[in-house]
C-alpha cells in the first residue's frame, strides 16, 4: 500500500467507525498525532483502544481530501473531516453540535503501513468560545483554577458555588474514562452540613426518613430528606467519620440552615454547621490506584457506603467509596480547603499513568443507573413516596421524622405518581427545563431527566408520571424538537456495579 | 541562512516566485522577517490567507492581509519555523509540517505545532492557510494573538 491509498483507507475507516481497521492501517509501534490529543497514541493496542473512544464520540462522519503529496518517504495532505459529536443535545438553536475541521497531515509508511500519522487543525471551533463569566454573587470553589486550567465550559450554580459542568471534549470521552479510566471532578459545591454533639445522630434521624439511629463510624447511607409534607428537600449522602459527627453532603438547598432553624427551636444536643470542607470525587475503575498512591494508607479495604480519617496528599481529610457515577469511585472531603489547589494538582499527578480525566458529572451514566439528585426548589415538587429511592422511605420505624404523618397520609390515601424510566423516540435535545408529559390528551408528568445513553445507543429519561403509568405503556412527551414517542420502562436502565 | 529566508529574499529582489513551495517559503520567511508588507505583496488582491490567530482568521486582499499579519507582529519580538522533513509539493499546491517558536513582546514564549499549505491556480498563488491548534493560547480573547 502506498501513503496515498494508506490515507484513502484511512478516512474511509473513520467514515465506517471501523476502529479495528484503522489500528490495522498502522504498524505494531505506529504512533499517532493529532492536535486534541494529549499525547502521541503510541502501538497498535493503544491505537485500537484510543480511536474507538473518538470514533464513537461522533456520528455522520464524512471526510474529503482536498490535496494529497506524495513524498520520499510519506505523503502529505489537506483536507476536511465533519462529523456530529454524540450526545450533547445539540445547540440552542436546535442544530447538532459538530466536530467539523479542515487539517493538514503527513503520513510516514514503513513496509506498506503507517508508521507515523501527524494531524494538525485548529479545535477551538469545536466548543465554546471562552469561559462564561464570573459572579462574586456565587462563590468559587476552591479548585476553580483547576476547572479553569482543565478547559471548563460550562459552569452551572449549586449551593451558591460555580458547579463546573462540561470540559472541551465529546461527552463520549468523558463516559469512556468514567468506564475505563479515572476522572476528577471538582464538587466542592457539595456542601456538607456538620451536626455535632451527643445528639448528633438522633438529630439526623428525625431529619431524614430513612432509618439513620444505627449508623456508626466509618458508615456512609443515602437518604432523603423531607418538609413536614413529605416533600423531597434533597437527597444526601451522610457520612459518620467520627463518634457524635455526621456530615450530611447534600444537594442544591441550604440544609445548614434548614437544621440549624429546626435545632435551634427544639432541645437537640446538637452544633450545626457548614465545615470548610470541599469534596473532590475521583470516579473509575482505576480510581483504586490513584486512591493508593496519594492516600496514607492503603484504601484497598474500604468497601461500598464507607468511609475514613486519613491523609491525602499530606491533607487530613475523609476518604469514602462513594460518589455520583453509580459505579465505582471514591470521594474525598479534606478538612479544610487552604491546601484545595496543592490537593487538585497531586490528585492529578497520581492519575497521570492512568489517564485521568477531569470531567464534570457524567449524566449520561448516571441516568443510565438510575442516579438522580433532587433539590426542593427545582425539581423536587414531589413527595418522598414519588421518588425515584422511594423504597427506602421507612415508614415503620418508631421513630418521628419531619414529614412522616405526611407521608403516612399519602401512603394511606394512595401515593398519585411514581417515578418511570422511559425510552425516548429519537435523539434528545438538551433538557433546559422539565418536559411535559401527555396521555390521552392530557398532562400526565414531567420528564426530569433525559440524556443519550451510550450503552444503550438511544435516547432514555426519567419522569414522574401519574401512578396509572405502568410498565410498556406509550406516553408523549413535548420537548423543544417537538412532540415524540416514549416507552415506559424500568429503572435503572443499565444493571449497578460496585 | 535557512531555505525560507532565501526564498524571503529571492522573492524582495525580483517579485517572482517559481513554485508553490517557494511561495510558502517566502510566506515563512516574510513571517520570521514580521514583514507583513512582503507577505500583502507576495499574496496580492486575489488571495484568501487564512490564519486561525489572526481577526478575522481570513484574509483576503492586499489592505487587508497587511493590516491583519501587522496587529499579530505588532505583539511580536521574534519568532521562528522549523520544517519536520520537507516541504512537499507538486505543480498546484505546497504543504510544510513543522513547529514554531513565537516569542512574544510581553516575554511570553510559545512552541506549537504548525502547518501551512500555498495553493496555486492558474500559476498564480491564491491561497494560504496555516493550521494552528489556537485553542490552548487563545480560550479567553478573540482578538489577535501569536
Amino acid at each position: 500500500m502506498n501513503p496515498i491509498e494508506a490515507f484513502e483507507e484511512y478516512c474511509t475507516a473513520w467514515a465506517n467507525h471501523d476502529h479495528i481497521a484503522l489500528a490495522e492501517l498502522f504498524t505494531e509501534d505506529g504512533v499517532f498525532e493529532a492536535s486534541t490529543l494529549d499525547a502521541p497514541i503510541v502501538g497498535q493496542e493503544n491505537l485500537r483502544k484510543q480511536l474507538r473512544i473518538i470514533s464513537n464520540s461522533h456520528s455522520d462522519i464524512k471526510t474529503e481530501t482536498r490535496i494529497a503529496i506524495e513524498t520520499k518517504t510519506g505523503a502529505y495532505f489537506e483536507g476536511t473531516y465533519m462529523a456530529k459529536i454524540i450526545g450533547t443535545g445539540g445547540r440552542v438553536d436546535g442544530a447538532p453540535t459538530r466536530a467539523d475541521f479542515r487539517y493538514v497531515a503527513s503520513i510516514e509508511m514503513k513496509d506498506g503501513k503507517i508508521q507515523r500519522l501527524h494531524e494538525i487543525y485548529d479545535s477551538r471551533p469545536f466548543y465554546a468560545d471562552e469561559r462564561p463569566r464570573m459572579f462574586p454573587m456565587n462563590r468559587l470553589s476552591p479548585y476553580w483554577q483547576g476547572t479553569v486550567d482543565a478547559n471548563c465550559t460550562e459552569y452551572s450554580v449549586y449551593n451558591n458555588m460555580y458547579f463546573p459542568m462540561v470540559y472541551s471534549r465529546a461527552p463520549y470521552e468523558d463516559y469512556a474514562a468514567l468506564l475505563e479510566g479515572v476522572t476528577l471532578w471538582d464538587v466542592g459545591l457539595e456542601r456538607q452540613t456538620q451536626l455535632k454533639g451527643k445528639d448528633a445522630l438522633g438529630f439526623l434521624d428525625y431529619l431524614s426518613c430513612r432509618d439513620m439511629s444505627n449508623m456508626k463510624v466509618g458508615d456512609c447511607r443515602y437518604t432523603l430528606l423531607c418538609d413536614e409534607e413529605g416533600i423531597v428537600l434533597c437527597d444526601p449522602v451522610v457520612l459518620m467519620p467520627e463518634e457524635d459527627t455526621v456530615w450530611l453532603s447534600h444537594g442544591n438547598i441550604d440544609v445548614t440552615l434548614w437544621a440549624r432553624g429546626i435545632a435551634m427551636s427544639s432541645n437537640w444536643d446538637v452544633q450545626v454547621s457548614e465545615p470548610d470542607v470541599a469534596p473532590l470525587q475521583v470516579q473509575g475503575p482505576k480510581s483504586i490506584h490513584v486512591m493508593n498512591e496519594i492516600c496514607a494508607e492503603p484504601i484497598d479495604e474500604l468497601k461500598n457506603y464507607k468511609c475514613k480519617i486519613t491523609e491525602v496528599a499530606g491533607q487530613k481529610a475523609v476518604v469514602s467509596r462513594t460518589g455520583w457515577s453509580g459505579g465505582f469511585g471514591y470521594e474525598i472531603y479534606p478538612y479544610s480547603s487552604e491546601g484545595a489547589m496543592a490537593l487538585w494538582n497531586d490528585v492529578l499527578d497520581a492519575g497521570k499513568p492512568y489517564g485521568i480525566k477531569v470531567t464534570g458529572p457524567i449524566v449520561h451514566r448516571a441516568v443510565e443507573r438510575g442516579v438522580t439528585d433532587t433539590g426542593y426548589y427545582t425539581n423536587s415538587g414531589m413527595n418522598a413516596l414519588e421518588e425515584v429511592t422511594a423504597s427506602l422511605v421507612e415508614l415503620d420505624v418508631t421513630s418521628d421524622f419531619i414529614g412522616k404523618s405526611a407521608l403516612k397520609q399519602i401512603q394511606k390515601d394512595g401515593v398519585r405518581r411514581h417515578s418511570v424510566g422511559l425510552f425516548i423516540e429519537g435523539e434528545v435535545p438538551r433538557l433546559e427545563w422539565n418536559w411535559k408529559v401527555t396521555g390521552q390528551n392530557k398532562a400526565i408528568g414531567e420528564v426530569r431527566w433525559a440524556v443519550h445513553s451510550f450503552e444503550l445507543n438511544r435516547s432514555i429519561g426519567i419522569a414522574i408520571v401519574d401512578v396509572a403509568i405502568k410498565l410498556g405503556d406509550i406516553v408523549a412527551i413535548e420537548h423543544d424538537r417537538g412532540v415524540v414517542k416514549a416507552e415506559v420502562t424500568t429503572i435503572p436502565f443499565v444493571g449497578r456495579g460496585t | 541562512m535557512t531555505i525560507q529566508i532565501d526564498a524571503y529574499n529571492a522573492y524582495k529582489q525580483s517579485k517572482v516566485y517559481s513554485s508553490p513551495g517557494a511561495a510558502l517559503l517566502t510566506y515563512i520567511g516574510a513571517f520570521e522577517s514580521l514583514d507583513e508588507k512582503c507577505i500583502a505583496t507576495l499574496t496580492g488582491d486575489g488571495v484568501l490567507v487564512e490564519v486561525p490567530l489572526l481577526k478575522p482568521n481570513r484574509l483576503f486582499g492586499y489592505s487587508e492581509i497587511e493590516r491583519g499579519h501587522k496587529a499579530a507582529f505588532d505583539s511580536i519580538e521574534n519568532t521562528s519555523f522549523c520544517i519536520d522533513d520537507e516541504v512537499a509539493e507538486n505543480d498546484d499546491a505546497a504543504i510544510f509540517l513543522g513547529r514554531v517558536k513565537v516569542t512574544r513582546i510581553n516575554g511570553n514564549v510559545d512552541l506549537h505545532d504548525v502547518g501551512i499549505v500555498a495553493q496555486l491556480t492558474d500559476d498564480k498563488l491564491s491561497r494560504i492557510s496555516v493550521y494552528f491548534n489556537s485553542r490552548n493560547i487563545r480560550r479567553w480573547s478573540d482578538e489577535s494573538i501569536l
